[in-house]
């Protein structure tokens, strides 16, 4: 390959929602995150990346899909309630057309999300047959997408450090979850958070992950020195290739008060005809118990600090997410430009996101997408989009130094999920690991109900692992819901505990938790089995 | 306490009945530790050392810096089952026993916990910088290579990379940074 480029520009897409599926009730407000991330986020990102690949723009980057993600993604339940959502959107939008037809700048905004909304239909059900995993997969393979690996349930592997086969069985779980899927083998893992301890590097060695992304202080505090900071990956003492955050690109695009999302002229996520519009008019398109809820209908641009909005403009916010287009290819063009000149090796410049702020937090956010990495193929030729994986190919000459434990949470460690709100989960969780161990070491060989019903504490212990629950404990929405999700799985992981103990396993209510709890179906709990239990068989 | 569960969702136990203590590394300064102290393990420390012993002793915890050979007491309470600890050294190796502080210089065990590591939160002061060819390591024929002409070229731009790098400098995760 013929490098002309001075560096390279990796983005890195991290798509993930808990796990949330409740056949036991019609109509569950948290099943909503799904259709809105559908609708907002994943199906936006398909036709950026569709378009780009029909207009022959050459790009790249990497996306994690977590396992609970592509669980939901291919339940058959969830998808047809995410049909049934968006026939009600569709509705909404029939009669929001009707009642705004008398005030113009409100009238085309309805249409467009009427519009949107019976395009998002047809992609889903016609054109993808409801498995939108199709899609990425479809794009994986023209190389322009390289698909990652993350943790079973994204669970915070630095808080499990007491269990070696917690971190190994998320680790194991989620390649397994990620191979099923799309067909290959991953090579890199997100790590939760960027969670980050030493000890979970064996693992991913063991589970044939090369490589993965660690927040920008996790490589800049590494020993020793890392000479090229964040602009190189390094390789541990273990053998994994960790990439680090970029500093500046971070900014520019997460931070609500300098980043581009804050922009006046972008939509306002908060003004949502589900909290504005008069009850009667809105109750049945909110939840069934009347509870107000987003629609994902908003009329309004950010405008400004103040609570008065102005009617949100679509074509000068495309004009706008093209002017941020612009300002961060310039920015990257000198950015490359300078450590070019200060480095013996072509610089790479990490830039990881959820891949929820694009579309679902920042409504402007794939065209802004779309329009950066058209530029980026049209109008310079500083820098080139790379995937991780390639780059290490292209440059294997690697600084060996170990990492810093760290997260890309608030304060850069574990405090976000470490704090007076959320730390009494720590003392069950860890218990039900040191147990599920204990179970998979004295059943080796179970068959039967018995199988069934280790397999099932296996997925109790992992679901009440996600690190979501004790961010939306901290973070403070939702939080009774989070508090509920922890206390089901762990009660349910102990009776099963004491069932399995005793042999006396109820069956009916065994096939009742299977079928609500039912992520990973070919799971082997003895994914748990200690190490000396391995060895000595 | 023994643990007790109904067949009913949602339901915690209190306790699991074990005498432990756990240690969590929050940041390069705080430690978080819980514990749980059973009827039985109160009985045997009063067998063994006396029921006077324990009404004059007092909950504590020894938390000892393995890296730095020192160690501090901390003052709980009887109602206490978990502490956040302030530390002093990042990246240090601690341990904490769970125990009944008598005087200064007598303290008695009861638990003991796991070892955990403080982060770190600065620059290293090890600039010595060993490169290797990945696709060796990859293919099993791992060989650190020496510094080298590049590498000493490259030790001299270190300095463009200590920049005025501050952990405030972090945009913060996802969703955290754009809720407001």
């Amino acid at each position: 390959m013929i490098f002309l480029s001075k560096g390279y520009v990796a983005f890195i897409l991290h798509a993930h929602l808990p796990f949330v599926r409740h056949p036991e009730h019609d109509d569950v407000l948290e099943e909503k995150w799904l259709f809105e991330a559908i609708s907002e986020t994943y199906i936006p990102l398909i036709n950026v990346f569709e378009s780009l690949l029909d207009e022959g723009v050459d790009f790249r980057v990497t996306m994690s899909l977590t396992p609970p993600l592509l669980s939901m993604l291919s339940d058959p339940l969830l998808q047809k309630r995410y049909l049934t959502y968006l026939e009600k959107l569709i509705e909404l939008t029939e009669k929001e057309m009707e009642r705004t037809r008398n005030k113009p700048e409100f009238h085309r905004l309805a249409e467009m999300y009427h519009k949107k909304y019976k395009s998002d239909m047809y992609i889903f059900k016609d054109k993808y047959h409801c498995n939108l995993i199709k899609a990425f997969k479809a794009i994986q393979n023209t190389g322009k997408l390289e698909t990652i690996a993350c943790a079973a349930t994204h669970g915070f592997l630095p808080l499990m450090n007491t269990s070696a086969e917690s971190i190994t069985a998320q680790v194991s779980i989620g390649v397994n979850t990620h191979e099923k899927f799309f067909g290959k083998k991953p090579k890199g893992m997100w790590l939760p958070e960027c969670g980050y301890i030493p000890a979970i590097e064996k693992p991913l060695k063991e589970n044939g992950i090369e490589y993965t992304i660690l927040e920008s202080h996790g490589i800049m505090y590494a020993n020793p020195r890392p000479v090229f900071g964040t602009y190189a990956p390094i390789v541990t003492p273990n053998g994994v290739v960790a990439f680090g955050r970029d500093v500046e690109t971070s900014k520019q695009v997460w931070s609500s008060k300098e980043g581009y999302p804050g922009d006046f002229d972008y939509r306002e996520f908060y003004r949502d005809i589900g909290y504005d519009l008069d009850y009667n008019y809105i109750k049945d398109y909110i939840c069934n118990d009347g509870q107000r809820t987003y629609t994902g209908i908003k009329y309004y641009s950010i405008t400004g600090k103040g609570n008065d909005k102005a009617p949100y403009d679509p074509d000068r916010a495309k004009n706008k997410a093209d002017v941020h287009a612009t300002d961060f290819l310039r920015n990257r063009e000198k950015q490359v430009e300078y450590l070019h000149g200060k480095m013996d090796r072509p610089p790479v410049i990490v830039c990881p996101y959820d891949a929820e702020l694009f579309g679902h937090w920042w409504y402007e956010g794939p065209y802004w997408l779309y329009s950066l990495f058209k530029k980026i193929h049209h109008d310079q030729a500083a820098f080139k989009l790379i995937t991780l994986s390639e780059y290490i190919h292209e440059n294997p000459i690697m600084q060996v130094s170990a990492p810093c434990a760290s997260t890309w949470g608030h304060k850069g460690y574990n405090e976000f999920w470490l704090n007076d709100r959320n730390d009494w989960i720590y003392r069950h969780l860890n218990k039900a690991a040191e147990r599920m161990v204990e179970l998979a070491d004295e059943n080796m060989f179970a068959q039967g109900i018995k199988r069934n019903a280790l397999n099932q504490a296996a997925r109790e212990l992992l679901l009440a692992q996600s690190s979501d629950w004790a961010f939306i404990m901290k973070a403070g929405t939702m939080s009774q819901y989070a508090i509920k999700r922890v206390n089901d799985h762990i009660s349910r992981f102990s009776r099963l505990y004491h069932d399995i103990k005793e042999n006396s396993i109820d069956e009916r209510w065994l096939k009742d938790v299977e079928e609500k709890d039912n992520i990973f179906p070919e799971i082997d709990y003895r994914v748990y089995c200690s190490k000396k239990k391995k060895v000595n068989g | 306490m023994s643990e007790v569960y109904l067949q009913k969702e949602g339901f915690m136990p209190s306790g699991y009945g074990d005498s432990q203590i756990t240690l969590l590394a929050r940041d390069p300064y705080w430690l978080y530790a819980y514990w749980e102290l059973s009827p039985e393990s109160k009985d045997a420390f009063i067998r063994d050392f006396g029921l006077e012993l324990w009404e004059k002793s007092v909950p504590a915890l020894k938390v000892t810096n393995i890296s730095k050979n020192e160690s501090f007491f901390v003052r709980i309470n009887d109602f206490s089952d978990s502490w956040y600890i302030n530390v002093n050294d990042p990246n240090c190796l601690y341990v904490a026993e769970l125990g009944r502080k008598v005087s200064e210089r007598f303290f008695i065990s009861i638990a003991n916990s796991n070892y955990v590591s403080t982060p770190g939160c600065s620059v290293s002061s090890n600039t010595a910088a060993y490169f290797i060819n990945y696709n060796d390591l990859k293919n099993g024929l791992a060989g650190i290579k020496t510094p080298n002409d590049i590498n000493i070229s490259v030790l001299k731009t270190c300095q463009v990379f200590d920049l005025n790098f501050k952990l405030s400098d972090m945009a913060g995760s996802s969703s955290e940074t754009l809720i407001k």
